[in-house]
């Protein structure tokens, strides 16, 4: 089972020169995966754990933040995407979106999500591959 | 005006019983405004295995600034891969042909991203969209 994933970047008001590229790759995916779904992520990372520290595969997380704190409120709250054990990977603000290659760290490790000063509502997906860490 | 987007597509005609397709676009901004990001850095380096090399680096500047980091293993041996880290914790691995795209966080000046080469000599570019940086004498 193949997973396409594409990023596309483009500029061409910022400089002279138009920034204009783009990427693809093919992975080979299986379970466990988790097919896009929401979480109202609050303030403590670790109320939000979206990947499982025994999840010891090299995994494809993606994650979006909303804009929202409830899918309908409009928010300026960021959350912060950390490992469990509150270590700090990126912070998504309102519109911004994640996709990155977490692997298991031995298995020690998962992936939180944590709001920062009120409830962030976000989106969120992840494929597993089939190497083990 | 500055106005860069970045955009992803995920799809899979056969990890579900039906077709896969996400996409989504995002405009990078500056933190906390709509204001668009004007500072690129972008290089390749060969890296040798045995050592965690310092990809981008935090700065106090970079600290609740807004700053996206893209990485790609050009490697083509699909054997090949790297270790992303963030400080000294290892945060994922790229194989020959991975790309990750991030909003890094630059919560202290420790806070560089690293990358270290295993099984042999790994070929990587990389860029960062980002604010904050000035010039020195």
């Amino acid at each position: 089972m193949a997973l396409i994933p594409t990023l596309t970047i483009k500029d061409a008001t910022t400089f002279s020169d138009e920034i204009n590229f783009s990427v693809t790759d093919s992975l080979t995916v299986k379970a466990p995966s988790s097919s896009l779904t929401t979480i109202i992520a609050d303030t403590t990372g670790a109320n939000n754990i979206i990947v499982a520290a025994n999840a010891d595969k090299q995994t494809w997380l993606f994650v979006r933040h909303t804009g929202t704190s409830d899918g309908t409120s409009t928010t300026s709250a960021h959350c912060d995407i950390e490992l469990t054990g509150d270590v700090a990977v990126g912070t998504l603000k309102s519109g911004e979106w994640f996709f990155f290659p977490f692997c298991g760290n031995g298995g020690s490790t998962g992936v939180q999500l944590q709001a920062v000063g009120s409830a962030v509502q976000l989106e969120y997906a992840y494929w597993s591959d089939n190497t083990a860490q | 005006m500055a106005t860069t987007t970045a955009a992803i597509t995920i799809s899979s005609a056969d990890l579900l019983t039906d077709p896969l397709s996400l996409s989504t676009t995002s405009t990078l901004y500056k933190a906390g405004t709509s204001t668009g990001l004007e500072q690129v850095k972008m290089g390749k380096q060969k890296l040798a295995t045995g050592t965690n090399f310092k990809l981008l680096l935090a700065t106090t500047a970079g600290a609740n600034s807004a700053s996206k980091a893209y990485i790609i293993n050009k490697s083509t041996d699909a054997t090949y891969y790297i270790t992303v880290s963030v400080s000294t914790q290892v945060i994922g691995k790229l194989y020959a042909g991975d790309w990750m795209f991030i909003p890094w966080e630059q919560a202290a000046t420790s806070q560089d991203l690293y990358a270290r080469a295993y099984v042999g000599e790994n070929t990587v570019e990389w860029a960062s969209f980002h604010e904050g940086e000035t010039l020195t004498s």
